[in-house]
């Protein structure tokens, strides 16, 4: 304080900066070792990604490609009368209890038609065409058997137009009139009747038809005057076809050797999945040739069921697709147009700067708060309906929707000034310096954001299953309206079943969608490389 | 060494090639004119009052220190400070009669008729054709002629014989110097009355600047330009009339020779001798 500063080069002290060898080598040295520890750490760390990466595919591949087959038995199906009450039938004894229960639940809806007993003025019918025999039909109270009526469920007669009798019968069922034309039959008759395909549907599976002709066939059904009868329509009085049917999953599993499905290896063989003769005939039908594990097309193309070997992704991968279709028309073109406004309208004042920092903040929420966003704005207050793509679709899009604003930001961003003045030095409108220059440029950018929040929105579970997305849909939903489920979701079913085959597929279904998310990201990666910066 | 320095300007000026029109002209002799006219930055007075007329199809030089606000100023004369927020003008500006900064202004109107080259070469990254007809695209003139207006405009730019073979190829792809030329050729393409010129060589090599000089030489028949530059010696070469600014002032302005060989203000001799500046 009390010396004032002196001037470093009139001292006589060597020059400072001078090197120093025997120090600074040595310091070097060290230098050089903590610049080989950091390659090292990095080394080490990208290694073990890779490692993790490694492990994680392999296991999945290991699990799941195995379910790429599946088991098939060649044996004899007979569909015979006695199949209509017992499907199990249809199969010879010593396969019975290998084949999909899913397959006997098949032929038990093949091997049975369903018949309506209706009065047939069979006069008329002669005299014109058996059509003009059907009239009008009303079920009288002494139709129902008595416990209904004093029950007090069947107070009046239910009276059948005629118009809905020609919808319950079909062109079979005109048939049978004539035969009993035909047979000198006259007057008016009680005949069973083939029903039209409808009907059947309705019966056998609960689908279609109107609400009306729903309480009309109910009444029919409480009246005894729908029945389910051997069709002989297809198989005449009895047939018997050679084919390859699916094979139980625990005989499926059993061939693919895995030791937990093998009775010789499993800890309590009594409660085996399979007994030890059952495992002997097996090994004798792969022997004899009639058992072959086959391509497992059904994965691909059947919808969710209760019995592994039948199960199969199409309803979810259907469900996906829409599910991303309704998030790519959403949340794109909502988030370009926003970030269009924020980036080239918008006034710097409090109200964008709050915008802007709770969409950045929106992206980091957690997903699940999304599905619980949807359950409460879109179902319970809109009315969407539930478990439907309409609803997924409407959710994922607001999870996706700040990722496309915070990217199509960015991709705006990188639009040089210079060519937004070059513009409109020319007398070009702000409309026209967006949609001429600006977007062009961006919209690289924009569909590799994009591209990113859809995929994120594909793989997306949590929401999901708040919203209902995890039904168990067997048939791929028609509309989007119609309950579906998506992949992850199907995964996230699947993975939690105790069957081991359940298990199987889901890692398949996963690979599957790893290879979709990898062709989105290939995509995507595509775009950035082909429109590459051109200023 | 200010006798000196003066004479090298007075060299310079007789090199120049003569106008091929008369000195005065029968032109409009105050095209535009500014009058009390300050750009502010929000509260930063980058323009301070100044007044000046520019005369038509005159090649005005704007010089200066950096700073001192004449690229604000050139900026201001088409409306391109709309673009900085919080950016307003005071005084008034008229283009013809007419208040530039009126509320009656279409900008778009005021900008086909103001045309502007930048400092950095910025043609659109599109082919060489689609950067010359974007101007006359813009402003509905018929398809027919863009092929008549395309070849026009990139010989007055004197980048025809460049750009002929290769029409359709991306702008981006020529060289720094032919780059501007295009952007000068795109800003001619819509005939406009006054081109501003902001540094248009400043990016430039010296023989593209050379080509740029020549370019202003030959224009300066048919347009009003306005042109900044931070070279006095091009100041000398391209124009007819010369505005000094200093620090938001205009401190003087004048026929070129005057200015920079009997400057009447002592801070335009200090400048242009370069003791700052």
């Amino acid at each position: 304080m009390t010396t004032a500063p002196s001037n470093p080069l009139a001292n006589d002290r060597p020059d400072p900066r001078r090197p120093n060898p025997a120090a600074e080598l040595a310091r070097l040295g060290r230098r050089r070792l903590r610049d080989q520890a950091f390659y090292g750490a990095t080394l080490g760390a990208i290694g073990l990604a890779a490692m993790f990466i490694v492990v994680f595919l392999g296991n999945l591949i290991a699990q799941g490609v195995p379910a790429l087959r599946q088991a098939q038995l060649q044996t004899t199906v007979t569909y015979s009368p006695q199949t209509v009450n017992d499907a199990q039938l249809a199969f010879p004894e010593d396969v019975r209890d290998l084949v999909s229960r899913e397959r006997v639940r098949e032929i038990a809806r093949q091997a049975s038609r369903v018949r309506i007993q209706l009065p047939v003025d069979l006069d008329a019918a002669a005299q014109r065409r058996p059509r003009a025999g059907l009239t009008d039909t009303t079920l009288a109270l002494d139709d129902f058997p008595a416990a209904f009526v004093r029950l007090g469920r069947i107070t009046e007669p239910v009276a059948i137009p005629r118009d809905a009798v020609l919808r319950f019968v079909g062109r079979p069922g005109l048939d049978d009139i004539q035969r009993a034309i035909d047979n000198g039959q006259t007057g008016t008759a009680p005949l069973w009747l083939w029903a039209t395909d409808a009907l059947s549907a309705y019966v056998q599976f609960g689908e279609g038809l109107s609400e009306t002709d729903r309480a009309l066939v109910a009444s029919l059904e409480q009246a005894r005057k729908v029945e389910q009868a051997f069709n002989t329509l297809d198989y005449g009085t009895g047939v018997t076809a050679t084919e390859w049917v699916l094979l139980d999953d625990d005989a499926d599993q059993y061939l693919k050797g895995y030791d937990r499905a093998d009775p010789r290896t499993y800890p309590d063989p009594a409660n085996a999945p399979l007994s030890l003769a059952q495992a002997d005939r097996i090994d004798d039908l792969l022997a004899e040739g009639r058992i072959r594990l086959a391509l497992n097309t059904g994965f691909f193309i059947n919808g969710d069921s209760n019995q592994p070997e039948a199960a199969g992704v199409w309803p979810a991968v259907w469900g996906s697709v829409m599910v991303l279709t309704i998030v790519f028309c959403l949340a794109v073109p909502i988030g370009v147009l926003t970030s269009i406004y924020l980036e080239e309208f918008a006034p710097d004042n409090w109200l964008t700067r709050t915008i802007e920092v709770n969409i950045n903040n929106l992206a980091a929420v957690p997903s699940i708060l999304f599905g619980v966003l949807g359950l409460a704005a879109l179902i319970n207050f809109i009315g969407m309906p539930r478990s439907s793509a309409l609803v997924g679709g409407a959710t994922l899009s607001l999870m996706t929707l700040p990722v496309v604003i915070i990217s199509s930001r960015a991709a705006l961003r990188a639009v040089p000034d210079s060519i937004r003045r070059a513009a409109y030095a020319m007398g070009a409108t702000r409309w026209q310096v967006v949609t001429h220059h600006v977007l062009p440029l961006a919209i690289p950018g924009i569909m590799t954001g994009s591209i990113i929040g859809i995929a994120q929105a594909m793989g997306e579970t949590a929401p999901l299953i708040i919203i209902g997305l995890i039904a168990f849909v067997p048939d791929a939903a028609s509309s989007a309206l119609d309950p579906t489920t998506v992949m992850p979701a199907q995964v996230f079913n699947w993975w939690g079943n105790s069957q081991p085959a359940f298990t199987e597929r889901a890692a398949l279904m996963i690979l599957l969608l790893l290879a979709v998310l990898f062709v989105l990201n290939g995509v995507a990666v595509f775009i950035r490389a082909k429109f590459e910066k051109q200023w | 060494m200010t006798q000196t320095t003066t004479q090298s300007f007075a060299s310079a000026l007789d090199e120049r090639p003569a106008p091929a029109r008369t000195a005065d002209a029968a032109a409009d002799p105050s095209l535009l004119c500014v009058k009390d006219f300050s750009v502010w930055y929000g509260q930063f007075e980058a323009v301070k009052k100044i007044s000046l007329d520019l005369p038509e199809q005159r090649v005005t030089a704007i010089i200066g220190p950096s700073g001192c606000g004449k690229s604000t100023f050139l900026n201001s004369i088409n409306r391109m400070t709309d673009l900085i927020p919080g950016c307003r003008t005071t005084g008034s500006l008229t283009l013809r009669g007419e208040d530039v900064y009126a509320n009656a202004m279409d900008v778009v109107w005021l900008r086909r008729r103001v045309g502007m080259v930048f400092q950095k070469p910025n043609p659109f990254p599109k082919s060489v054709y689609d950067n010359i007809a974007y101007g006359p695209r813009l402003h509905g003139k018929p398809r027919r002629d863009l092929d008549e207006i395309v070849e026009r405009s990139l010989h007055e730019a004197g980048i025809w014989d460049e750009t002929k073979d290769r029409l359709r190829q991306n702008a981006m792809s020529f060289s720094g110097g032919q780059q501007q030329r295009i952007c000068i050729a795109r800003a001619l393409a819509v005939a406009p009355d006054v081109l501003l010129l902001d540094e248009p060589t400043s990016a430039l090599d010296p023989r593209s600047t050379a080509h740029v000089e020549e370019l202003i030489a030959q224009l300066r028949d048919q347009y009003t330009i306005v042109i900044v530059t931070h070279n006095m010696q091009q100041a000398v070469r391209v124009s007819d009339r010369t505005a000094f600014f200093y620090e938001g002032r205009l401190v003087e302005y004048d026929t070129t020779e005057k200015v920079f060989t009997d400057p009447a203000e002592e801070r335009t001799l200090n400048y242009i001798s370069g003791r700052f500046g």
